[in-house]
């Protein structure tokens, strides 16, 4: 054994040989081996603080993310322990020995650089083995572990290979190869994905996650990419001005930031370009301040606008293809979105309280969703197989929905009622189905029927037969419908804030009516939560106290990708097993796609008590605002609804004062709101009335 | 920014180039035609053509030894050179040594300052130690001129040397020097050997300090073309010349090749 390797051996070879990677269970970071540990680290160039007392844990198997804008001091860092820049004072502590006055070659660490640093004198294979010479790692044994790590990173072929003659894509996986086949206690990357384009970007995002699992590695990862630190990171932790000002998953950090510079960091996090905004169109920059003096200028529409409505209207009835969007003369259209924010093709820039008809609760390209879901797609959007995605959603859901254990997952909020009527009519083998007029429950033709005195056109009478309307909260008439129907009805459609009825939350009186009714015919009660779902972090249901036998959901649980679920009890939903000879049928070749399975369950965990809470508190101050203001306005919470005689009109006025509502009144709250985006919409508002 | 396709810059471009063949190009495609002189007094054109001029200068023994001593005084000049300035580069590049701005700027005044002017100041510091008239004073006050020479060429293919190599050398595993040694000179190879060769030719080509600082017997290669141009016109001096541009371009096509290879 040579002094260079007696030297290497305290940090380099306690590892267990790549083969054999380390079985790593995700447990929290508490019950795992402390790797790393930074105590009240400063450092300072002159009389230039960089690092002020930093303090700071990683655990085995833990990629933590030092996340920060440049300056903040997270290079600093990283270099301070590698051993680049000697710390003014603090302890650096790997596995409890203190490195922080070793050579960078004796502290056992390994390090991927920005720019990658590959020898470009040598070879693929010189490169990787570099670290094992030093350590004086016999020919054999050196051969034998580069090419294994060939294998694990998909080189194999091209390790006689000069970097330059790689690419961007390949030099990166050598220099993770360098930094891994020591077996070092810990890598070190520093921006490492800063040089490559954002396909590759994601793609290397992946990767890096997945070597990392397979090898039970741990990883300190500087980054000033807020994306990339979500798509990656166990822990991220925040740094500003030299310290560290948050420390937390990727998911805590968001939904509770613990101080100001979190939160606006986050909330100031901008995944799509600034450029995004066609400068063509003649396009006002996507900034707050430009939003603010633009409406009056330009809007309705500019030429550009024009055309582009001009080949719609050739190609859609109504100029667009949802017909719900429809507001006279016709529609703008949108061209991105970011947070609360929305810029139409003409550069107009909005609040957005539409969102969707509610569904993107987290606003546009809310950093957590996309994350999950460019990852998820590029994992492959859909398989003839299941995934885990969708057992974790329903296990998230179930959480929430405490009496709904079993699920099935469809496309759309349509789909799941439809599938929960059939599941009652076979859990039950009656027929009749209940709803409440004026109450929607999504386009199916059985329940087409807003108003039962105005049949909808194109609906076959047959089709809603087995419908019967009730007056909503008529319990006098729901309890004589149901008594003249003994023993035929199967279900109960039940919305406890139905939105196209007014959205007024139901007398909590009429809604324990309609539970206990139900439950004494044994009829299934169907609590259709698809909008009022984000009212609670249980969902309204929760709110009223009312558990039902099957519950329908949609909108916010796909973090805005389509997305419908029903949840319920064994004894209804299991009508759906397959290895039942009956078994009840409902098909959709993107049911439970993991792309909106992770979008979703990226949305829901950022969507917790608190931040429901506090968007509640959001809506209810702009209710009152605008109830002040003189408007006729209804709903709770986050959910409101605007009711108006010329509703067009307002819509418009609104629009050009710079906020987006539904053609139908509903509005609602999302999280990247604040009380500052309130003020601006309530000052929209007044200027909409003096208009 | 380059205007393209501009009449007046491409007319421009047209004469500049002309101009510097013509400067160029033309004394020297004069010597070589001279060298094949078969005459025995300057004139141009030569009326009879010939080896004559070749013939005179393999068999006077004054050349070979001249060009023997000029060799003898540039290879030292080159080796002196590679082992001041590789260090020196490492100072200038990699430490926060105070004060190296100036130090570069320092090394590069032989280069600045007029070289009779140079030469004279040697003189009275040679004269002091001996070393005027001897051999080593030449390699000394060659080395003068060649290491600012050969640090000039070098340090911007140090500058495009990252760091960040090195770097990722010692948290890899090696010391500081091992890392030095083991990816930083490698890669600087190409640049030290082209900076040799200047260094090489610099001393080689080296006309003024011979004459100051040299003694009666030190005759190299410049002095004595020097030499023979002044005490009489010898069309020989066509032909030593003429192979002297032969030399120095089969160098620099070999520098351009080592200085295009590190890239």
């Amino acid at each position: 054994m040579s002094e260079v390797q007696t030297e290497m051996a305290a940090g380099g070879e306690r590892r267990p040989p790549l083969q054999q990677p380390a079985v790593q269970s995700r447990d929290a970071p508490g019950d795992r081996e402390l790797v790393l540990e930074i105590r009240s680290l400063h450092k300072s160039y002159g009389s230039t603080p960089a690092l002020g007392g930093v303090d700071l844990s990683v655990h085995r198997g833990e990629l933590l993310t030092l996340l920060g804008p440049s300056g903040s001091g997270k290079t600093t860092l990283l270099k301070v322990i590698a051993g680049f820049e000697a710390p003014s004072g603090g302890e650096v502590l790997l596995r409890g020995r203190d490195i922080s006055r070793l050579p960078p070659a004796r502290r056992g660490v390994g390090m991927v650089f920005q720019h990658y640093a590959l020898f470009p004198h040598m070879t693929v294979v010189q490169n990787i083995g570099y670290g094992l010479k030093l350590r004086g790692v016999p020919r054999a044994e050196r051969e034998r572990r580069v090419q294994a790590m060939l294998e694990l990173l998909r080189l194999s072929g091209l390790g006689e290979r000069r970097p330059r003659q790689l690419s961007g894509g390949q030099q990166q996986r050598v220099a993770l190869g360098r930094a891994l086949v020591y077996d070092p206690e810990i890598i070190l990357m520093d921006e490492p994905l800063g040089a490559l384009d954002r396909a590759l970007r994601i793609e290397m995002e992946r990767e890096i996650r997945t070597l990392q699992h397979e090898l039970g590695a741990t990883v300190v990862y500087v980054t000033h990419d807020q994306q990339e630190a979500y798509a990656l990171s166990d822990t991220i932790a925040v740094m500003h001005d030299g310290a560290i000002v948050g420390v937390g998953s990727p998911a805590e950090l968001y939904a509770n930031p613990p101080n100001a510079f979190v939160a606006s960091f986050f909330a100031g996090s901008n995944p799509l370009p600034a450029e995004a905004v066609d400068p063509g169109h003649g396009g006002v920059p996507g900034s707050a301040e430009a939003g603010r003096h633009a409406p009056s200028a330009r809007v309705p529409v500019s030429a550009s606008s024009e055309r582009l409505y001009e080949r719609a209207d050739a190609r859609f009835p109504g100029g667009a293809s949802r017909t719900t969007l429809y507001v006279d003369p016709h529609t703008p259209y949108a061209r991105r979105g970011e947070g609360w924010r929305l810029i139409d093709t003409d550069g107009h820039e909005l609040v957005d309280l539409h969102g969707d008809y509610s569904a993107l609760v987290h606003g546009h390209a809310f950093a957590p969703v996309l994350a999950a879901a460019t990852r998820a797609l590029a994992e492959g959007s859909a398989f003839g197989l299941p995934t885990a995605a969708e057992v974790e959603l329903a296990e998230h859901l179930a959480e929430r929905v405490g009496w709904a254990p079993r699920w099935r997952f469809a496309g759309s909020g349509t789909e799941a009622v439809m599938a929960a009527v059939r599941a009652a009519r076979a859990a039950t083998g009656r027929e009749v189905a209940v709803r409440f007029a004026g109450c929607y429950h999504g386009a199916w033709d059985a329940l087409a029927d807003l108003d039962p005195a105005r049949p909808a056109r194109g609906v076959p009478a047959g089709a809603k037969g087995a419908v019967v309307s009730v007056a909503l909260g008529d319990g006098e008439g729901l309890v004589a419908a149901l008594d003249r129907r003994e023993g035929q009805v199967a279900c109960v459609l039940l919305d406890l804030m139905p939105y196209r009825a007014g959205l007024r939350p139901l007398e909590r009186d009429f809604a324990h009516l309609v539970r206990a009714e139900t439950a004494r015919r044994g009829i299934v009660l169907i609590l259709d939560e698809v909008i009022t779902f984000r009212m609670g972090a249980g969902g309204a249901g929760r709110v009223w106290g009312i558990e039902g036998d099957l519950v329908t959901l949609g909108k916010v649980i796909g973090g805005g990708l389509p997305i419908g679920a029903l949840g319920g009890s064994p004894e209804v939903m299991d009508v759906f097993d397959p290895r039942r000879p009956d078994a009840v049928q409902v098909a959709g070749t993107f049911s439970a796609n993991p792309v909106s399975m992770r979008a979703g369950l990226a949305a829901l965990r950022a969507l917790d008590g608190e931040a429901i809470a506090r968007i509640d508190a959001l809506g209810e101050r702009l209710r009152a605002g605008l109830a002040e203001q003189g408007y006729e306005v209804t709903g709770r919470g986050s959910l409101l609804k605007l009711h108006s005689e010329r509703l067009p009109e307002l819509w418009w006025r609104l629009y050009r004062e710079g906020v987006l509502i539904a053609t139908s009144g509903l509005a609602c709250v999302c999280t990247p709101m604040d009380d500052a985006v309130i003020d601006r919409v309530l000052a929209a508002f007044a200027r909409a009335l003096r208009a | 920014m380059r205007v393209a396709g501009d009449p007046f810059t491409r007319a421009l471009g047209a004469a500049a180039t002309a101009l510097i063949a013509f400067v160029m190009l033309l004394p020297p495609a004069m010597t070589v035609a001279l060298s094949f002189s078969g005459e025995r007094f300057f004139a141009f054109p030569p009326r009879v053509w010939g080896w004559r001029q070749y013939r005179l200068l393999f068999e006077d023994p004054r050349w070979g030894s001249a060009l023997l001593l000029s060799v003898k005084i540039a290879v030292p000049v080159a080796l002196l050179s590679c082992a001041v300035v590789v260090p020196v580069l490492f100072v200038f590049h990699r430490s926060r040594l105070p004060g190296r701005g100036a130090l570069q700027l320092g090394g590069l005044t032989g280069l600045v300052l007029p070289v009779s002017a140079y030469a004279v100041a040697m003189y009275g510091l040679f004269a002091q130690v001996g070393l005027l008239g001897t051999y080593l004073g030449l390699v000394l006050a060659d080395s003068t001129l060649a290491i600012p020479v050969m640090l000039l060429v070098c340090s911007p293919a140090f500058s495009r040397i990252p760091e960040d190599l090195e770097l990722a050398a010692m948290v890899t595993g090696a010391s500081r020097v091992r890392a030095w040694l083991g990816i930083t000179l490698p890669l600087l190879a190409p640049a030290i050997l082209a900076g040799a060769v200047l260094a090489f030719m610099t001393s080689f080509d080296e006309s003024v300090f011979v004459v100051f600082l040299g003694g009666a017997g030190q005759e190299t290669l410049p002095r004595a073309i020097f030499d023979t141009v002044r005490f009489g016109l010898e069309p020989v001096v066509a032909a030593i010349t003429a192979l002297l541009i032969l030399g120095t371009s089969v160098v620099m096509v070999f520098v351009l090749r080592l200085t295009r290879a590190e890239r």
